[in-house]
């Protein structure tokens, strides 16, 4: 029994989550996470700010809008690969289109952030 | 890499894996590409390799930028567009990770950087850009230049530069740098070319510098009439002013928030979320 004590107390740091007190109040920010659903990189994403935020909820890509993101203080917008060793393949691009009045905070990953605007000057080169 | 960047910094203290990379082959043919050292410094973000590990990744254009206040270039990546390039970088409410690796591609730093981004924009909620991208930059005027000798021929390039200006420098590229780095404070973009602005240089002074609103506002001092003054102030403001008295008005009460974007399309514009925030209206 005491072993199994000593064991459980030696796992308990490193099963533990990364510390809270590094994130702040940054940790009580509401996060959503659009991208591809069913995809590894959403499972991967969503683990990387579930660790770090309290909220991080996940929708696809295509269904985000300002409705969806309202309630929500940060977007996180993806999508997955293109290439996978084949050449770009357009026909993968999300089906995606913000409306002018997106005024959310969003960090866009990669590819995304040429397609889901045009008016801002993030855009392809 | 402006590593003075909050990304940098916090919530998460990201220990980053600085080190240097040979300066990319693509980089060296494009415009200042001679010039670059053998070396860049680098902050490894990622692993894998293109293209059967990780995507291309997105970067934006440099030129142009940050001719607005609601914009922050960060760092570039390796990419095929040139050392500048935008990999990472906000405007208004968007914030740029230009890498397309997913977090378990990243670096710890990587990673945690990641995080100290998506937690830095909160405090752009409702900050829309203030501009949108719809002219060239005055910047590649010239950098345009280092391409003539290898495309001369190509309609899109000429078009860059007025007739009169392809008529008198033969199109030689010398010439027309040089044309360029004499008039680049009076430069506009019109039907597409890069026009050097006659009433700005007239005047001598920058069109994209808060100078030349005084400049203006002196001239309808003394003639409430005068057409060059008149001629500016149709170029280069969005909206249009029912006389002196009323363009005066206008320029004092947005003085402070005033800023000239070439990307914009060559205009003065009013910076209206900071305007906003002090309480004016």
């Amino acid at each position: 029994m005491v072993a199994r004590l000593a064991l459980l107390l030696f796992l308990a740091p490193i099963c533990a989550p990364p510390q809270d007190d590094e994130m702040g109040e940054a940790r009580k920010f509401k996060i959503l996470y659009a991208g591809q659903t069913g995809d590894d990189r959403e499972d991967r994403f969503v683990k990387l700010l579930r660790e770090r935020f309290d909220k991080v909820d996940s929708i696809s890509l295509q269904k985000l809008s300002a409705e969806a993101a309202n309630g929500y203080d940060v977007v996180v917008a993806d999508w997955g690969r293109r290439y996978k060793g084949k050449g770009f393949s357009a026909d993968k691009a999300p089906r995606a289109k913000l409306s002018p009045n997106f005024s959310r905070p969003i960090v866009m990953i990669g590819a995304v952030a040429g397609e889901i605007q045009h008016w801002s000057k993030i855009n392809w080169l | 890499m402006r590593l003075e960047h909050p990304i940098f910094k916090g919530p998460l203290a990201p220990k980053l894996d600085l080190g240097s990379i040979d300066t990319p082959a693509d980089y060296r043919s494009g415009p200042g590409g001679k010039d670059l050292p053998a070396k860049m410094e680098s902050w490894r973000v990622q692993t894998g390799k293109f293209p059967d590990e990780v995507d291309v990744g997105l970067v934006s254009s440099p030129y142009g930028f940050e001719d607005s206040p609601d914009t922050e270039w960060i760092s570039s990546g390796v990419n095929s567009k040139g050392p500048r390039s935008v990999a990472l970088g906000r405007h208004g409410n968007f914030f740029l990770w230009g890498f397309a690796g997913d977090p378990s591609q990243m670096t710890e730093s990587g990673r945690r950087v990641f995080v100290n981004a998506v937690a830095y924009m909160k405090k752009f909620d409702g900050k829309t850009p203030l501009v949108s991208p719809i002219s060239q930059s005055r910047d590649l005027a010239l950098l345009y230049t280092q391409y003539l000798a290898k495309y001369a021929n190509a309609d899109w390039l000429k078009k860059m530069y007025p007739e009169e200006v392809r008529k008198s420098t033969g199109l030689d590229a010398a010439k027309i740098e040089a044309y360029y780095s004499e008039n680049l404070e009076y430069v506009r973009v019109v039907d597409g070319a890069f026009a050097v602005d006659p009433d700005a240089k007239t005047l001598g002074v920058s069109n994209r510098k808060p100078a030349i609103l005084d400049r203006i506002l002196a001239r309808l001092a003394e003639d409430e009439k005068d057409a060059l003054a008149w001629r500016l102030v149709k170029n280069y403001f969005e909206r249009t002013f029912d006389g002196a008295a009323e363009f005066r008005a206008w320029v004092e009460a947005n003085r402070t928030w005033l800023f000239f974007s070439d990307v914009g399309g060559y205009k003065w514009f009013v910076d209206h979320h900071a305007k906003r925030g002090a309480g004016a209206r």
